[in-house]
């Protein structure tokens, strides 16, 4: 295989590896369909340019994230948008057989939208990218102890909100 | 020594999916530790489930295509932007202390400031293609003739939200136009600033600025952009 082929190659890997949890994870940044898409466009289109310099293929996650993290306040850093197109997300009937399930699938997407940033990134880097906390912490720059905080206070803050929503079960009881 | 609830309670709020042995023994350890790690499980799974937003169909086709895609400006014209929006946010940090919010016109030419150039400079000789998908954002929609004239569109912050910038090329030269659907102003209000002349205009669902390098570019824009850019729900 020549070099150059070599390079797609690799690239495609990393688009089927990552593409779809940057997006998510672009979605639950910036709350805008068009405006996530740009940002994983953008975020490979870097990546594309600057693919040998990654050694290592196990790096290669947290440095698409910190690509994306990057071009999201390069973009955003005056003025952070407004959420709208998650708030509008349905969650599918046939996947979540249960109407309770569903209710209360949309009121923890609204929920996660309103929690605090500091709250939220930690939250999705541990859920929708597979970070550990002492992963989250390198990319964030903070201790491992100062994510596990707010990890923890995110998912109190969740369940309250699913209390107060009403949402039955003994979820609350957690924290 | 064994892990007390307290502690157990605060690594399942922290990281549910730690593996370590000791965690992992005290999950089973007492009817009361398995029942805040069965709760936690089941919390888990929704937060997994509300998480997972769908994906839109040929997302990872579009990412390989990405190496096909036209080249961006060279670096040192993000390298220039960047100077010169850093210089622009130190100056309206300080004019903000003193004077309040921002005017649309000081937000127009420090946005155009930013990465006008880049804009001008990606759509020329190009029509874009992502014009309705933009647009319908914002619940907006342009006519397919305007649309065609259209060079580059790109998402853009502005004063109340997010809005598009985009570059038209007209028999004249490129115009640039930038929308804020969320900004109301009263429209007709010209203005100027670093050699580019502006103009503020009304839509039906917010307003736009009209940015072009000579006054006599702008006339009729103002029709153009008011006719071509409506609510959805008024589109063709």
């Amino acid at each position: 295989m020549s070099s150059e082929a070599n390079r797609h190659a690799r690239f495609n890997e990393l688009a089927e590896a990552y593409g779809t949890d940057l997006y998510r994870y672009a979605m639950w940044i910036c709350g805008n369909d068009a405006l996530a898409k740009d940002l994983v466009q953008e975020t490979y289109l870097r990546a594309w340019k600057a693919l040998d310099k990654l050694k290592d293929p196990g790096a290669a996650k947290s440095w698409l994230i910190t690509i994306l993290r990057r071009e999201y306040a390069r973009t955003f850093e005056r003025k952070v948008p407004k959420f709208t197109d998650v708030d509008q997300v349905e969650v599918p009937e046939d996947t979540e057989p249960e109407p309770d399930d569903r209710v209360e699938i949309q009121i923890l997407r609204r929920s996660i939208q309103k929690l605090a940033p500091k709250y939220r990134e930690p939250l999705l880097l541990q859920v929708v990218m597979g970070y550990s906390c002492k992963e989250i912490a390198d990319e964030l720059g903070i201790t491992k102890s100062a994510v596990m905080t707010q990890l923890f206070r995110a998912r109190e803050q969740l369940t309250q909100r699913l209390q107060r929503d009403g949402v039955t079960g003994n979820v609350h009881e957690l924290f | 020594m064994s892990m007390n609830f307290s502690e157990f309670k605060r690594l399942l709020g922290a990281e549910p999916g730690n593996r370590d042995p000791e965690f992992l023994r005290a999950r089973e350890s007492s009817p009361e530790f398995a029942e805040a790690a069965a709760e936690s499980d089941r919390l888990e799974a929704q937060l997994k489930r509300a998480l997972d937003l769908p994906v839109p169909a040929g997302l990872i086709d579009e990412i390989k295509q990405t190496p096909q895609r036209r080249e961006h400006p060279p670096l040192r014209y993000f390298a220039l932007a960047a100077s010169v929006l850093l210089a622009a946010l130190a100056a309206i940090a300080v004019w903000r202390v003193d004077t309040g919010p921002v005017p649309i016109e000081e937000y127009v030419a420090n946005h155009f400031n930013h990465d006008g150039s880049i804009v001008l400079q990606r759509g020329e000789g190009q029509v874009a293609d992502n014009v309705q998908e933009l647009l319908a954002s914002f619940d907006l929609t342009m006519d397919a003739e305007a649309a065609g004239k259209v060079g580059y569109m790109m998402l853009c912050p502005t004063p109340e939200g997010v809005g598009v910038h985009f570059m038209v090329h007209t028999e004249n030269g490129p115009v640039t136009v930038i929308v804020m659907p969320e900004t109301a102003v009263s429209g007709g209000e010209h203005f100027a600033f670093n050699g580019m002349h502006a103009e503020l205009i009304a839509l039906d669902r917010g307003s736009a600025a009209i940015i072009a390098p000579q006054s006599g570019l702008l006339a009729g824009m103002d029709a153009f952009v008011q006719q071509s850019i409506v609510p959805a729900e008024l589109g063709s």
